[in-house]
């Protein structure tokens, strides 16, 4: 490990070439943009039918966690997939969806509905969730065009 | 639709957190079902056995396709046509 | 041949003056060539279809900007963009955006983009998490000693608790890694982070000549962060995320 002579840094780094997995974020989401363009339209993509804002209303997630941490001393979890299995999870038809229309009701029947939690002093606002980045951020597009 | 029943028949879930709740839980909900890092993990993986040599080239592309395609449906970006004042 | 009208799938633009040498295949294994006006060349290749085999042409479209980059400096072109023909690139791509271009080719001139990002181990974050808040250490607790519909609230408000200290976490470290390279690029981004154990995703642009500078930073970053977070150091990179400008083609005309 040779030390760097100047500046007490580190240990210099060359950065390793990019691969697929590194690049595949950037080409998709950044470069220039023309406006006036003709985009071919982009085939051998399965087109799911779930419209993107039909999501689960799930409690899994905070379940996970919940079950996640309460587990955390017994053993070390091995949630690692196989290579099939994950390229079958990654080309299947995707998550159930349940309709929207579902929560929806929840919103609807329990009026009043206000932002307030009962716990304060660690709630953070869910803003903190959605990183705000200095510069230009890369903005996810939730909504699918429908076709 | 067992888990929003169960969420409304609570009987000490205070009325105002629940829909907050259920706003979060959908917000979290979203984040996973967007959640890229299987992609790239799976891209990482693959990378990882095409340097080894314990997948045939076939398979890695193959694989890699359908992830890249994954990707491009949570982005958006599948089946997407847009003409701009030229035409 | 190439028919003038024929249309043509766009990878990025340089500077007229800069031969680049792509031998890699274009979009649909077509050669790559460039239109040249103003002083600038747009490299494209010729489409013969309606329609792309998206996720391989991705590829296409990565192995020629890496090819171009290595004799160029290349401006990367948002992947999927076809102009309806030679002529187009010209008068629409080249032509109205000359000097944008020209200035943008200039400022990317002699510097490279760099990734870092940074990854948590679920399983130690976790644990740290337990560890600094009392809180979730207290409902954790409560939450083992009762059955699993007695305590689905809690739980609930516990996995709550905990995703909420990570994105506290997240803001943090992504707040640190930028304070210690941000002084030694020249343009620094922090990306939304789309992946549930991501830390930090960030880009900088970096002077070709500072390279090694960088790299001390960040191999004392990543001392600094240990175990706690893997940071993955990637590049050079063609400047995908410093060539993030709209342009509009063709205004004059519509002026």
């Amino acid at each position: 490990m040779a030390a760097a002579a100047r500046s007490g840094g580190g240990y210099l780094e060359r950065p390793r070439p990019s691969g697929l997995a590194d690049v595949i974020d950037v080409i998709l989401d950044k470069g220039l943009v023309i406006d006036a363009y003709v985009r071919v339209s982009l085939i051998g993509i399965e087109i799911l039918t779930i419209d993107a804002r039909i999501v689960i209303a799930s409690v899994d997630t905070y379940l996970r966690f919940a079950e996640a941490v309460g587990r955390l001393d017994i053993q070390q979890a091995d949630d690692s997939q196989g290579l099939p299995e994950l390229m079958e999870s990654m080309t299947s038809g995707g998550a159930q969806s349940k309709t929207k229309g579902a929560l929806e009701g929840v919103k609807d029947a329990i009026s009043g509905g206000g932002d307030d939690d009962d716990d304060d002093d660690k709630k953070q606002s869910s803003s903190s969730r959605r990183r705000s980045s200095s510069g230009s951020s890369s903005s996810r597009s939730r909504s699918r065009k429908s076709s | 639709m067992g888990l929003i029943s169960g969420l409304l028949t609570l009987p000490l879930a205070p009325v105002r957190g629940t829909v907050w709740l259920a706003e979060r839980i959908q917000e979290q909900a979203e984040d996973e079902l967007y959640d890229e890092s299987a992609i790239r993990q799976g891209l990482l993986d693959l990378d990882a056995a095409r340097q080894a040599g314990t997948l045939d080239e076939d398979e890695i592309a193959a694989a890699e396709d359908a992830l890249i395609e994954r990707l491009m449906w949570i982005r958006g970006l599948a089946g997407e046509e847009s003409h701009g004042r030229i035409e | 041949m190439p028919q003038a009208d024929a249309r043509v799938y766009v990878y990025g633009v340089l500077a007229g003056a800069d031969a680049p040498n792509v031998s890699a295949d274009g979009v649909e294994q077509a050669q790559v060539r460039t239109v040249e006006h103003a002083g600038l060349a747009a490299l494209v290749s010729t489409l013969g279809s309606e329609e792309l085999a998206a996720a391989r042409e991705v590829r296409a479209h990565w192995r020629v900007l890496e090819d171009a980059s290595k004799s160029a400096t290349v401006l990367p072109v948002r992947f999927g963009t076809v102009l309806e023909g030679d002529r187009a690139v010209r008068e629409q791509l080249l032509e109205p955006n000359a000097e944008r271009l020209t200035e943008m080719l200039d400022e990317l001139a002699g510097r490279v983009q760099l990734n870092v990002r940074g990854d948590y181990d679920e399983q130690q974050l976790l644990r740290e998490v337990v560890r600094t808040s009392p809180q979730v250490a207290a409902l954790r607790d409560r939450v083992s000693r009762v059955s699993d519909s007695a305590g689905y609230y809690d739980r609930i408000r516990l996995g709550e608790l905990v995703a909420a200290e990570i994105a506290a976490r997240r803001e943090q470290d992504t707040a640190l890694a930028m304070a210690r390279l941000e002084p030694f690029a020249v343009s620094a981004r922090a990306e939304e982070i789309s992946s549930q154990n991501g830390a930090f995703k960030l880009a900088f642009l970096v002077e070709s000549a500072e390279m090694d500078t960088f790299g001390e930073a960040v191999g004392l970053l990543r001392e600094n962060l240990a175990e706690r977070v893997t940071l993955t150091y990637v590049g050079p990179l063609p400047p995908y995320t410093f060539a993030e400008t709209d342009l509009s083609a063709g205004t004059a005309a519509w002026a």
